[in-house]
C-alpha cells in the first residue's frame, strides 16, 4: 500500500484520514514493513468499510489485513444501531464463525511422538476433511433446529464432549437470539452430512507443541507450558453458513438497490440493524453461528476419542473456542458513553481484555486467550487480550498470519508433493486429500505470522502469551 | 456372408483411433433416418431391423481380419486390440419392420460407446437402406396392383446376391405374395412361384410338344408361358392342350405373357381362354412391370390377374437411392446436432407419436423420448445390452402387420404421384433443445479459438474465476467450468450424471450470482463437481444442464471448496465482441 496516504500515529498505527464518503477515519494496524506490502484495496475497503450509516470510532485494519471482499479480511467495524447502524452479510463473510480451538493433552512431545503416524492416521481418519467428505453423524431436521439454537452446549447435552467445556467457550458455547426459521431450507439441506468435518482450504487441525512462553503468568492460567502437547483446530459452521451468507449477501443487495443505498461496493450490502432484514440476518446468523460452535464441539469430541485410545495418560482439555468472522452486540465506550454496539469481525478475533466480565474466572486476570492460527506447517501463537484493546480495536486482534500470495499463485510456485517432503524434513506430518490444496496453503503464501503477531502487541491489541509448533497437520 | 466387422469405411476405423486416443467413450446415440422422400413418393416402409440386430449380436472381428489390419500398418494397437475384444454392447430401439413412416422420423436408435457406435454406421445403413427401399417400392407396387398375386422376378438383375436375396424378404413384407427365388424360400420361407423359361419352348420341336412336356413333368399348379412366338396362337394352344391334358387329369392353373402390349395380350387371351370354356385359367404377367404401368394395365381393364414385377422391384428403378443417414444425436448425455446446410437434424433421442383418425393415420409428432404427448409412440426396444429384446417375429406376423399400416395410409398418400405431404411435426420440446444445442455449438465453436474459456484471476484470499465466451450463455458456461477448476482439473472430471439447474436474477450480475450459488449448493449437497454446461438465459431466467460425477477423493483430489460467489470483483459485460462474466469466489 502507498504509505504517502496514511499518516503514522505511533504504536503501529496508520490512519486513512476521512475524506470523501467516509463518516469515521480508517486505522489500519501493523509496521511499515506489513502495511507497505498489503494491497492497494486493502485501504480502499477500509475507506469503504468507513463509508457505511451508523459507523463509530473508526473503520480498523488488524496488521494481518488482506484484500477480502466488501470488508477487508482483518477488518473490524462497529455500529451503532441507534445512529441508523447497520448489519453486513459481506461484513461477518460466508464461512459464519469460523474460528480455532485449542485443547490441552497434559503429554510431552516425546510421549505422542513416539506414535506420530499412528495419531496422524487417526486423526485424519475420524475427522473428514477435504471437499466431499461426509461426517459420520447425521441429524433429523427437528435436531438440526436444536443445534442452531443450542450450539456446542446443545452437543454437550448429546454427549459430545463435557459440561466444563462451555465456560471457555466464546459466549459459553451458545450465541443467544439465534433464530433457526430465519435459516433457508438450502442452507440447512447444505448442512447435511457436515458435521463434525473440517472443511477444505485453510482450514485445519494441528497437534502443536508449546516451543515457547512469553508471558509465565498468563501461561500458567492458561495452563500452557514449554515441550507440552496441545490440540488445535480451524474451521466454522460449515454448508449452513455459507448458505446463509449467500442467501442474504443476494438479499442485502436487493435491498440496497431498491432502497437507494449508494454503496461504495456491492459486497459490502447491509441492512439497518433496526429493520426487518438486519433482524432476520442477526436471528440466521447467530443460529449459523451456533452451528459452528456445535461442530467445532463435536471435533473437539473426536480429537478426546483418539487421542484416549492412543494416550491413555491424556487429558484433553479445553482452552479456549474463539471465532473470527462474527459480529457481535458489546459495550463499548463511544465519545465519552458506553454503548451497545454491533461489532463486526471479519478475519479478527475478539481480544477482551483483562476483568471483562464475560471470561471464565480462571482467565479474568490475564484476559482472553486469543489463539493464533500461523500458515501450514510454520507456528501459532497465543495471545492475550489487554486492557488497551478496547479503545485501539473494540478489543479486537489479528486471527492468523494473513495470505500474501494468491491462491493462483501459490499454485504456479509449488507443488504439494514437494512442500510435504519438506516439512517431512523437518518433522512434520503432512495429511490432506489434496496435494493441490497443500500448494495453495503452502506456508511461503502467508505472511510471516512472527511479524503479524509482533505488531499486534507493539499496537496494544493484546500481548504474546506463547508459540506454538506443530508436528502433525491434517489439511482440508 | 462375411463377420461384417471390416464391412465398414476406413474413416471409421481412423476415427475409432483418434476416439480412443482421447478416451472418448462415452455412449453414442446414433439414429438412422430418412432426409427426404424421393420424388414422387408418399411415404417410406420400414425393413431390414432383423439383419440389422443379427449383425450387432454377431459382430466380432475374426483373427484373419486382424492380422490383415496388422499387416497394413494404419492402426495403433489400442485400434487392434480394442478391435480384438469388440462386442456390440449397446442398446436398439427401433420401428417394427413394415412400419410406414416419414421424413425426419427415426426408424432406428443405436446407444453404444462412441467407437463402436461409429464403427457399425456403414454396415447398419447398408442394411436398413436396401432393405427399406425395396419394401417402399413393393409396397407401391402392391398399392397399385390392389389384391392381384404379385411376385417377385428380380433376382438376376439384382445388384448382387445379397440384393437378390433381400428386395425377395423385402417385398414379401411389404405384400408381395411370393418370389421366384429359391434361396429366399430356403432362407426365409417364403411361397415360391415360377413357370418356364422361353428357353423351354424354343428347346423343344412346337410349343405344343413343350407345354405337354412340362405339364407331364410339373402337372401341379400349371401355367404355360404364351408369348415365345406368337401370344394369340400360344393361347390357342394351350386351349389344345388343355384339353389334352384333361384326359390325364392334368388341369391348366394359368398362363403368363411375358412381352408386347400386356393389356391387348390379356384381353385378347382372355377371350380365347373364355371362348373355350377355360373361365378359371388365370393370366399372368410379367415384362417390364411396375407400378406405374400396373396401374396403367388395371385402368385399361386388363384381366390380369397376376404380376411379376423384377428389375423395376430389386433395383427400385424410379427411385434407386433413399436421403437417408445414421447420425450422432447425442454424446456423453450432451444432444448433439448437424447444422449443415439442407443437412441439420434434429438433436437428441427421439420418439414418433402418430395418431390416427377413424382408423387411418392423422398426423405424427417428432418429439424426445418420453416426451408426453399424445398418440403411439412407434419406436420400442429391440436390443438391450447387445442381446435382443424378445424373439424376432415371423415374416408372416411382419407382412400382416405392413398390410394394416397401408390399410390406414390416408387416401391420398396411397396414390402414386407424390403430391401429397403427410403432417410430421417437430414437438416444441424439441424445437427448444435444438434451440440450446445451437447456441452450445455457437458457443463451443469458438471452443477452437481462444475467445471461449474460463481463467482464474488472483485474489488475496480467494479466487477470482472468469468465464470469456462469445454469447453470454458461453461465458456463463465457462465461468462455471472456472468454478469446477478451484476445485480440481475439470479435465478430470467425468460427465456422467446430469443435473438441471434454473434461477433468476434481476441483470446480468445478479443472474451470474444466483447461477454460481446454484452450482455451488448442488456441489455441495450432492457432493458432485461439474465438466460440461450448457446454458440457456432468457431474458432475467436462466435453465442450465450439467454434467459431471461425485467428488472422488482419491482420483479429484480436491482442493479448496468454494463457500459461496461474492459481489467482488463481479461483472458480466460484453467488449470487443466478447461476453465476460467473473466474481471473486470465496473458498
Amino acid at each position: 500500500m502507498d504509505l504517502s496516504r496514511l499518516q503514522e500515529i505511533g504504536g503501529s498505527a496508520w490512519r486513512l484520514p476521512r475524506q470523501g464518503r467516509m463518516r469515521v477515519d480508517g486505522i489500519i494496524y501493523g509496521d511499515r514493513a506489513l502495511v507497505a506490502a498489503m494491497d492497494e484495496k486493502v485501504g480502499e475497503q477500509v475507506a469503504n468499510v468507513a463509508a457505511l450509516p451508523g459507523i463509530v470510532g473508526a473503520s480498523y485494519a488488524m496488521p494481518d489485513a488482506h484484500w477480502g471482499y466488501g470488508f477487508p479480511i482483518g477488518g473490524v467495524a462497529a455500529f451503532d444501531p441507534e445512529a441508523g447502524g447497520v448489519i453486513s452479510a459481506g461484513g461477518v463473510g460466508f464461512d459464519i464463525s469460523c474460528g480455532v480451538r485449542t485443547m490441552l493433552t497434559g503429554l510431552t512431545r516425546p510421549e505422542v511422538q513416539a506414535r506420530q503416524a499412528e495419531l496422524a492416521e487417526r486423526l485424519f481418519r475420524d475427522i473428514p476433511a477435504g471437499m466431499g467428505q461426509r461426517g459420520r453423524l447425521s441429524f433429523s431436521e427437528h435436531d438440526l433446529d436444536a443445534i442452531l439454537e443450542g450450539g456446542a452446549a446443545w452437543a454437550v447435552g448429546r454427549g459430545f464432549g463435557l459440561p466444563e467445556d462451555l465456560p471457555l467457550i466464546e459466549e459459553q458455547g451458545r450465541a443467544a437470539g439465534a433464530a433457526p426459521d430465519h435459516v433457508s431450507a438450502k442452507a440447512k439441506t447444505r448442512q447435511r452430512g457436515e458435521m463434525g468435518t473440517l472443511g477444505s482450504g485453510n482450514h485445519y487441525l494441528e497437534v502443536q507443541e508449546v516451543a515457547e512462553v512469553f508471558a509465565a503468568g498468563a501461561a500458567s492460567a492458561y495452563g500452557l507450558a514449554v515441550g507440552e502437547v496441545v490440540v488445535t483446530v480451524h474451521c466454522g459452521s460449515r454448508g449452513l453458513g455459507h448458505q446463509v451468507g449467500t442467501d442474504y449477501l443476494g438479499e442485502m443487495v436487493a435491498w440496497a438497490e431498491a432502497h437507494g443505498l449508494e454503496l461504495p461496493d456491492r459486497e459490502l450490502a447491509c441492512a439497518p440493524i433496526r429493520s426487518e432484514l438486519g433482524g432476520r440476518y442477526l436471528g440466521a446468523m447467530r443460529a449459523a453461528t451456533n452451528c459452528a460452535l456445535a461442530n467445532r464441539q463435536i471435533i473437539g469430541h473426536f480429537v478426546r476419542g483418539v487421542f484416549a485410545e492412543l494416550f491413555p495418560a491424556a487429558h484433553v482439555v479445553l482452552l479456549y473456542d474463539v471465532s473470527h468472522n462474527t459480529c457481535k452486540v458489546e459495550e463499548h465506550p463511544v465519545e465519552g458513553r458506553r454503548a451497545q454496539l454491533f461489532v463486526h469481525r471479519k478475519g479478527a478475533t475478539r481480544a477482551l481484555g483483562p476483568w471483562d466480565p464475560s471470561l471464565p474466572e480462571p482467565y479474568r486476570p490475564v484476559g482472553q486467550p486469543v489463539l493464533i492460527g500461523g500458515s501450514m506447517g510454520t507456528e501459532s501463537y497465543i495471545l492475550a487480550g489487554c486492557a488497551s484493546g478496547e479503545q485501539r480495536s473494540f478489543s479486537s486482534a489479528c486471527h492468523g498470519a494473513g495470505r500474501s500470495m494468491s491462491r493462483h499463485a501459490a499454485l504456479r510456485q509449488w507443488r504439494g508433493r514437494t512442500i510435504v517432503d519438506a516439512l517431512a524434513e523437518r518433522g512434520i506430518v503432512i495429511r490432506s486429500p489434496s496435494m493441490r490444496g497443500v500448494a495453495e496453503e503452502a506456508p511461503a503464501a502467508y505472511k510471516d505470522v512472527r511479524a503479524v503477531v509482533d505488531a499486534a502487541e507493539r499496537a496494544g491489541l493484546a500481548r504474546k502469551v506463547a508459540r506454538l509448533v506443530p508436528f502433525i497437520c491434517i489439511k482440508g | 456372408m462375411p463377420s461384417g466387422l471390416l464391412s465398414t469405411d476406413l474413416y471409421q476405423l481412423s476415427m475409432m483411433q483418434a476416439y480412443l486416443r482421447e478416451g472418448m467413450t462415452d455412449t453414442a446415440v446414433f439414429e438412422f433416418f430418412v432426409r427426404k422422400l424421393p420424388k414422387a413418393r408418399n411415404f417410406l416402409v420400414a425393413a431390414g431391423l432383423e439383419q440389422c440386430l443379427n449383425y450387432l449380436e454377431t459382430l466380432a472381428v475374426v483373427p484373419a481380419e486382424l492380422e490383415w489390419l496388422r499387416t497394413t500398418k494404419r492402426f495403433d494397437d489400442s485400434v487392434l486390440d480394442y478391435l480384438a475384444g469388440l462386442r456390440f454392447t449397446g442398446d436398439v430401439d427401433a420401428m417394427a419392420e413394415g412400419t410406414v413412416f416419414f421424413p425426419d422420423e427415426p426408424i432406428l436408435r443405436v446407444m453404444a460407446p462412441l467407437p463402436v457406435a461409429q464403427l457399425v454406421e456403414t454396415r447398419v445403413i447398408n442394411i436398413l437402406h436396401f432393405q427399406t427401399l425395396i419394401a417402399s417400392k413393393a409396397a407401391r407396387i402392391r398399392l397399385a396392383a390392389g389384391d392381384r398375386l404379385l411376385v417377385d422376378f428380380g433376382y438376376r438383375r439384382a445388384h448382387g446376391a445379397d440384393a437378390g436375396l433381400l428386395a425377395a424378404r423385402a417385398s414379401f413384407i411389404a405384400g408381395f405374395d411370393g418370389t421366384a427365388t429359391v434361396a429366399a424360400g430356403m432362407a426365409f420361407g417364403i411361397p415360391l412361384y415360377g413357370t418356364m423359361a422361353h428357353s423351354f419352348i424354343q428347346a423343344h420341336g412346337s410349343e405344343e410338344e413343350a407345354f405337354l412336356s412340362f405339364a407331364r413333368a410339373r402337372p401341379d399348379r400349371l401355367v404355360l408361358l404364351l408369348d415365345t412366338y406368337d401370344t394369340e396362337r400360344a393361347a390357342m394352344t394351350a386351349v389344345d392342350v388343355a384339353r389334352m391334358l384333361a384326359a390325364e387329369g392334368i388341369a391348366l392353373h394359368g398362363i403368363r405373357i411375358d412381352s408386347g402390349d400386356l393389356g391387348a395380350h390379356a384381353h385378347a387371351v382372355r377371350a380365347i381362354l373364355d371362348a373355350h370354356g377355360l373361365n378359371g385359367v388365370t393370366i399372368f404377367a410379367s415384362g417390364g412391370l411396375d407400378e406405374t404401368e400396373i396401374a396403367r394395365l388395371l385402368a385399361g381393364k386388363a384381366p390380369i390377374d397376376g404380376f411379376g414385377v423384377g428389375t423395376s422391384l430389386t433395383t427400385s428403378s424410379d427411385a434407386p437411392a433413399l436421403d437417408c443417414a445414421y447420425k450422432l444425436q447425442e454424446y456423453a448425455g450432451v444432444a448433439r446436432r448437424k447444422t449443415s446446410e439442407g443437412k441439420a437434424t434434429w438433436p437428441g433421442r427421439k420418439q414418433v407419436f402418430r395418431r390416427c383418425d377413424r382408423g387411418l393415420f392423422a398426423t405424427d409428432d417428432l418429439g424426445l423420448v418420453g416426451e408426453p404427448l399424445p398418440g403411439h409412440p412407434l419406436l420400442e426396444p429391440a436390443m438391450q445390452a447387445g442381446r435382443r429384446v424378445g424373439a424376432s417375429p415371423p415374416l408372416e406376423a411382419i407382412r400382416d402387420y405392413a398390410r394394416g399400416q397401408l390399410a390406414q395410409l390416408p387416401v391420398p398418400l396411397r396414390g402414386l404421384d407424390g403430391s401429397v405431404h403427410y403432417p410430421v411435426q417437430p414437438s416444441p420440446e424439441l424445437r427448444r433443445l435444438a434451440a440450446e444445442v445451437d447456441r452450445r455449438i455457437a458457443g463451443a465453436a469458438v471452443v477452437m479459438r481462444p475467445a471461449a474459456r474460463w481463467e482464474h484471476f488472483s485474489h488475496d484470499a480467494d479466487v477470482g474465476i472468469r468465464g470469456v465466451g462469445p454469447t453470454l450463455e458461453a461465458a456463463l458456461e465457462q465461468v462455471a467450468l472456472a468454478l469446477t477448476a478451484v476445485v480440481t482439473d475439470p479435465a478430470g472430471v467425468g460427465h456422467s450424471q446430469e443435473a438441471a439447474f434454473s434461477c433468476s436474477g434481476a441483470g446480468p450480475d445478479q443472474l451470474l450470482y444466483e447461477w454460481l450459488n446454484a452450482v455451488i449448493f448442488e456441489m455441495a449437497v450432492n457432493r458432485r463437481l461439474f465438466s460440461r454446461f450448457a446454458v440457456v438465459v432468457d431474458g432475467n431466467r436462466l435453465t442450465a444442464r450439467a454434467w459431471g460425477e461425485a467428488v472422488d477423493p482419491v482420483r479429484h483430489e480436491p482442493a479448496a471448496e468454494p463457500k459461496g460467489a461474492t459481489y467482488t470483483e463481479l461483472s458480466v459485460h460484453s467488449e470487443a465482441g466478447q461476453w465476460i462474466a467473473q466474481c471473486v469466489v470465496d473458498v
